[in-house]
């Protein structure tokens, strides 16, 4: 199997080499790392070739292939961050890193179904982060390789143009689904909840959840036509009676709760495609899958990537794998 | 695929939800339901014209991608 995870050193080797490259690892290895073609984002979590792991000191790797056609590294912005679909070449991809915990992250999140040409081209990436214990010292981050810079506000993305005959298609692997509870909608767009509407009656969510005693590590999950798109739960403060998530919930959308998962290897194994799609370019996988699936130490298939503070399909999600694969026109 | 198919009726039923089908195209299912909100909250004939031509769009310019070809045998038999 393919690997994933080098010393800084080896990285430097191939930056130097011109090699274009999606860095994931520690602020203090990335903000070493010379000039070259590639970006990066703070994490200690990782799918590595030989399992779920946690490192301070090595880094994640994922090298472009070699027949990509061009690229252009930018960074964002609460400026320019709304064209960064529009930014993307018309036939290629971009992948998108944004500093968790910053003010673009909520900007992105809150915003991003509205920015001109949403959807129209295919965007993954995802949220850093830190290691848990260490969030109140040190802010998540992104370094650009254009310029060895390093932010805790800023997004940088590669927009990646690929050849004729070859495209990009990204798809998600969510093993949660909507299970069998109430139906649970929200009068405001937003990252926190009083009020929402239990089978159309007014109650207030911290209220519902512990009447119900609801295990809040099992999302709530919308179905987007087929595609179960989840809301992670962060926290709910039963002395200010609010419920807050770890991406937005949208006015408009009917969710429920996720059933039970009684063995997330197991189910994610089902769900990995079988037909040759395990070649993929970029993947990631969140945080509190690695975190409530015990994944130390457990492979996920033969798919390597940073585990993440949210993933990116064009908008951002929770608790889901993002995977993106080049594959050839017929 | 052609500009000539933005005239069927399944993009209006799309939008307006009458028609509830499961895509495969990802893309499409997170767009869809952007415009679906959308349209809840403003169902005037200006916003789903608008609407209609975003995921009309969409499948136009990604007609021969395999999941997306799959969408359109689904939504226009052809």
């Amino acid at each position: 199997m393919k690997k994933t995870m080098f010393k800084i050193e080896e990285v430097a080797k191939l930056i130097e080499k011109d090699k274009v490259l999606l860095l994931a690892g520690d602020e203090n290895l990335l903000k070493k790392l010379p000039k070259g073609n590639w970006i990066g984002g703070t994490i200690p979590y990782f799918m590595s070739e030989k399992g779920g792991m946690v490192t301070k000191d090595m880094i994640l790797v994922n090298e472009m292939p070699d027949f990509i056609k061009s690229i252009k590294c930018q960074a964002y912005d609460a400026t320019n961050v709304h064209a960064i679909y529009n930014d993307g070449f018309e036939n290629g991809f971009t992948v998108i890193i944004v500093p968790g915990m910053s003010d673009l992250h909520l900007s992105f999140a809150n915003n991003a179904t509205d920015f001109d040409g949403f959807a129209t081209k295919p965007l993954v990436g995802w949220i850093s982060g830190g290691l848990l214990a260490d969030l109140n010292q040190r802010a998540p981050g992104t370094a650009f390789g254009p310029e060895a810079t390093f932010s805790n506000d800023r997004a940088v993305a590669m927009h990646i143009e690929l050849p004729k005959g070859k495209y990009a298609q990204t798809s998600i692997i969510n093993i949660f689904s909507q299970g069998n509870g109430d139906q649970i909608e929200f009068p405001k767009s937003g990252f926190t909840a009083t009020e929402v509407l239990i089978n159309g009656q007014k109650r207030n969510f911290a209220d519902y959840i512990a009447e119900k005693k609801l295990d809040i590590r099992l999302p709530l999950v919308a179905d987007y036509s087929g595609s179960m798109i989840n809301i992670s739960f962060q926290h709910v403060d039963q002395a200010k009676k609010v419920v807050s998530f770890y991406a937005p919930v949208f006015e408009g959308v009917v969710y429920k709760q996720a059933g039970k998962i009684e063995n997330y290897i197991h189910k994610f194994s089902k769900q990995v495609p079988s037909n040759g799609k395990q070649n993929l370019t970029f993947s990631c996988n969140c945080i509190l899958n690695f975190l409530y699936s015990e994944l130390e130490g457990k492979k996920t298939g033969s798919i390597t990537g940073p585990f993440t503070f949210g993933e990116i399909a064009y908008q951002l999600l929770n608790q889901t794998m993002v995977n993106l694969e080049i594959a050839d026109l017929s | 695929m052609e500009q000539s198919d933005f005239n069927h009726p399944v993009w209006n039923d799309l939008i307006n939800g009458t028609l509830q089908v499961k895509l495969n195209y990802l893309a499409a299912n997170i767009l869809l339901s952007r415009l679906r909100i959308r349209h809840k909250l403003n169902p005037s004939d200006d916003e789903i014209e608008a609407s209609k031509k975003e995921i009309f769009s969409l499948y136009l310019k990604s007609k021969d991608l395999p999941d997306a070809k799959a969408d359109i045998q689904l939504l226009l038999n052809k």
